[in-house]
């Protein structure tokens, strides 16, 4: 029949059926981040939004949900629940003058949210049909309430560690500023690899925009098939630590060293 | 590696320059950038990644790609290499026609086929400029959702991404996604060649046809969440097709794209999925089974019939006019639900064989490389299926050819079909065509 004109309804009803990446922002908003920082955060997250709507839209194997916490005296989620990316506006967050770094809460909260036996929890009734491994950003500028003397929060970052969804994020973190602490941060995301430093606001949009990217272009596609030895599989996290030390790879710093706030 | 900006100039190894003026894409390997070289507008891959800047072997087999040409103008194939400038370097492409858009789009419904003949067209071109890869002795290697362009209307197609083509069991480093790439692969117990093409060619044209994974089904929920591992069994380890017939584990849910497509083709075309995924095909548990897989694989020629063959199973639907594949061997249903209309099992006519089958319908084409063994044109009609205008209900076979056909009936008796002609065909009927080919008329 060489008259075929119109798919005549034969791809009505077609549903895109992509896995639900759910991206987590959870960021420092304790005092030490008032003025230049905060700012710098907000206009990178305005910045990058667009480009993970663009990744999320064209991308045929999953598509990219926010969820954003703040945590200063305490935490709080800014999104009651996971939002379409498409759908998500950045909504500016305000740091707290002399605000503490509860990170404990911080962590509280997200085990919360990813423990499967919650039912208002994030991820329930997902499967491996339904959603890939979340991605877990973390962005603090300094230490956690009681740091060094009381090292609490190590004892809530392993219960967090034992949450299959936690364990299972690609995570990385951006320390901002020189009193980050870097080994609190790398002992949340597993490595002191998958934490970038920023100091200065030049540096920590360039940082935000890149993690944020190649997190998310890794952690929503299909795993590359590993190269080296028989079931092996090529972990998104490695990768994400080899993009890491191919874009930095100069320097273990994302910028110079020197505090420019 | 920072990106090219717009005016910077790219010397070519042939002497030429070619001027950047728009960054078109990026991947895992590098971007892509629109390039003009002689007023002439092209596609420029500059290579990001560190790996393949430093292969010389990789930089070689692009040299000798080029100078070996094309094996189908569907490819858009390495035409110039570049120097190696500012620490890395590239090579130079045709860029996709205007209009052709990305298979990705197809998949996430942005855009449709004009029409269900376009989508068949699409998997032919992709299946026969395969067959010229692999015939040329290169494996493409990486094929996946990104690979193609195609052109919504008219179905056809042009490949990218052809930097990883290399002879065959020769790889580069190129290794793919777990989602496309074959078990074995996937394993890690073999490096993409020949029969891992076969298996990702199957994964893409279920896709084409189902807008679905063809290894993606209920056994998926039984995990919390896609991870690396869970990939690994899924795609490598244990991978079960959602239709195998004797395992149904694995089915998809009922108003999956799989489920509502699946029941729309025939059976004969849906055999070839069942073969392209069954256990024996890709089930790899050592090395020892490589052999066995490579025998199982469905190979280019295999699909490229049975595509010929789906495209002379599509007619209208006598009551509604919505697309139909007819069931050759079976009445078939409308899929139009609002319809419903059964169409009556219809005579076949078997061609050189069996290889190809054509419907004795109304209005169906009869293509030269079914009345001529040696000839691969599908595209030039040589006869039909007519109606004879005196007697509605009496179908027969017209000569559209220039040489007359013979008709050999049952009782050994013989009508000549003289071109332009028709002749009423029955069961039983042999139609003998020059060359020595031949039909049987089956009921």
């Amino acid at each position: 029949m060489s008259e075929q004109i119109g798919d005549n309804g034969w791809y009505d009803d077609v549903k895109i059926d992509r896995k639900k990446v759910v991206l987590f922002f959870v960021i420092d908003t304790s005092g030490s981040m008032c003025g230049k920082k905060i700012e710098t955060v907000n206009d990178a997250m305005r910045g990058v939004i667009p480009e993970v709507k663009r990744i999320s839209n064209d991308n045929v194997d999953a598509e990219i949900y926010i969820a954003v916490m703040q945590f200063d005296n305490s935490a709080v989620w800014i999104t009651s629940e996971p939002q379409k990316a498409d759908d998500f506006d950045w909504s500016d967050l305000s740091a707290r003058v002399y605000g503490g770094t509860n990170l404990i809460d911080a962590c509280y909260k997200l085990e919360e949210k990813l423990s499967k036996s919650n039912k208002n929890g994030f991820m329930v009734n997902a499967s491996a049909s339904s959603t890939y491994a979340p991605i877990i950003i973390l962005m603090s500028d300094g230490y956690p309430n009681g740091y060094p003397n009381d090292k609490s929060y190590e004892h809530v970052i392993d219960d967090l560690k034992k949450i299959g969804w936690f364990k299972a994020a690609m995570k990385a973190a951006i320390a901002i500023g020189d009193d980050a602490q870097k080994d609190v941060l790398s002992y949340f995301t597993g490595s002191m690899e998958t934490v970038l430093e920023a100091h200065n606001p030049e540096a920590l949009r360039s940082v935000i925009q890149f993690v944020t990217v190649t997190s998310t272009q890794i952690g929503t596609k299909s795993s590359d098939v590993s190269k080296k030895h028989v079931d092996e599989v090529v972990s998104k996290q490695g990768e994400l630590i080899e993009n890491i030390k191919n874009k930095y790879q100069f320097s273990n710093d994302a910028d110079s060293d020197q505090d420019l706030w | 590696m920072a990106q090219l900006s717009d005016g910077t100039k790219i010397r070519l190894t042939s002497g030429d320059e070619v001027i950047v003026s728009e960054h078109i894409g990026g991947g895992g390997q590098g971007d892509v950038y629109k390039v003009s070289l002689n007023g002439k507008e092209y596609a420029l891959k500059w290579y990001a990644n560190g790996d393949i800047i430093s292969s010389i072997e990789f930089r070689k087999n692009l040299k000798r790609n080029i100078e070996a040409g094309s094996p189908s103008p569907k490819f858009l194939w390495p035409l110039y290499l570049t120097e190696e400038m500012y620490g890395s370097y590239g090579y130079v492409m045709e860029l996709a026609p205007a209009g052709y858009e990305d298979f990705s789009k197809f998949l996430l419904a942005k855009v449709r086929f004009g029409s269900v003949a376009a989508c068949v067209e699409s998997a032919l071109n992709i299946v026969e400029a395969f067959r010229d890869l692999h015939g040329e002795g290169y494996s493409y290697q990486d094929i996946n959702n990104g690979s193609f362009f195609i052109d919504a209307t008219t179905g056809d197609v042009r490949i990218c991404d052809t930097d990883n083509v290399a002879p065959n069991r020769e790889n580069l480093g190129v290794a793919g996604r777990q989602r496309f790439m074959a078990p074995e692969i996937v394993r890690n117990i073999s490096r993409p060649d020949k029969y891992s093409d076969y298996f990702s060619l199957a994964v893409i044209l279920f896709m084409l046809f189902h807008i679905w994974h063809p290894l993606e089904g209920r056994r998926f929920d039984n995990f919390p969440c896609m991870t690396e591992h869970v990939e690994l069994k899924l795609y490598g380890k244990e991978p079960l097709f959602i239709f195998d017939p004797g395992i149904d584990l694995n089915r998809p849910h009922d108003t999956s794209n799989a489920s509502r497509f699946w029941k729309r083709y025939p059976k004969f075309f849906r055999d070839v999925f069942c073969k392209a995924f069954s256990q024996e095909s890709i089930r790899i548990d050592s090395a020892d089974d490589l052999d066995r897989i490579s025998r199982c694989r469905v190979d280019e020629n295999i699909w490229r019939a049975a595509l010929v063959n789906l495209r002379s199973c599509l007619v209208k639907c006598p009551s509604c006019g919505a697309d139909v594949f007819l069931d050759m061997g079976f009445g078939t249903t409308c899929y139009n639900g609002k319809c419903g209309n059964r169409i009556l099992k219809t005579l076949t006519l078997f061609f050189l064989g069996g290889k190809y089958r054509v419907p004795v319908y109304p209005g169906v084409e009869i293509r030269k490389c079914m009345v001529d063994g040696t000839s691969t044109d599908r595209s030039t009609v040589v006869g039909c299926i007519s109606v004879n205008p005196q007697k509605k209900d009496m179908v027969g076979l017209k000569n559209c050819d220039s040489k007359p056909w013979q008709r050999v009936l049952n009782d050994g008796s013989c009508r000549i079909i003289e071109p332009g002609r028709s002749s009423q065909i029955l069961p039983g009927d042999e139609i003998r065509f020059d060359h020595g080919s031949s039909c049987k008329v089956l009921g």
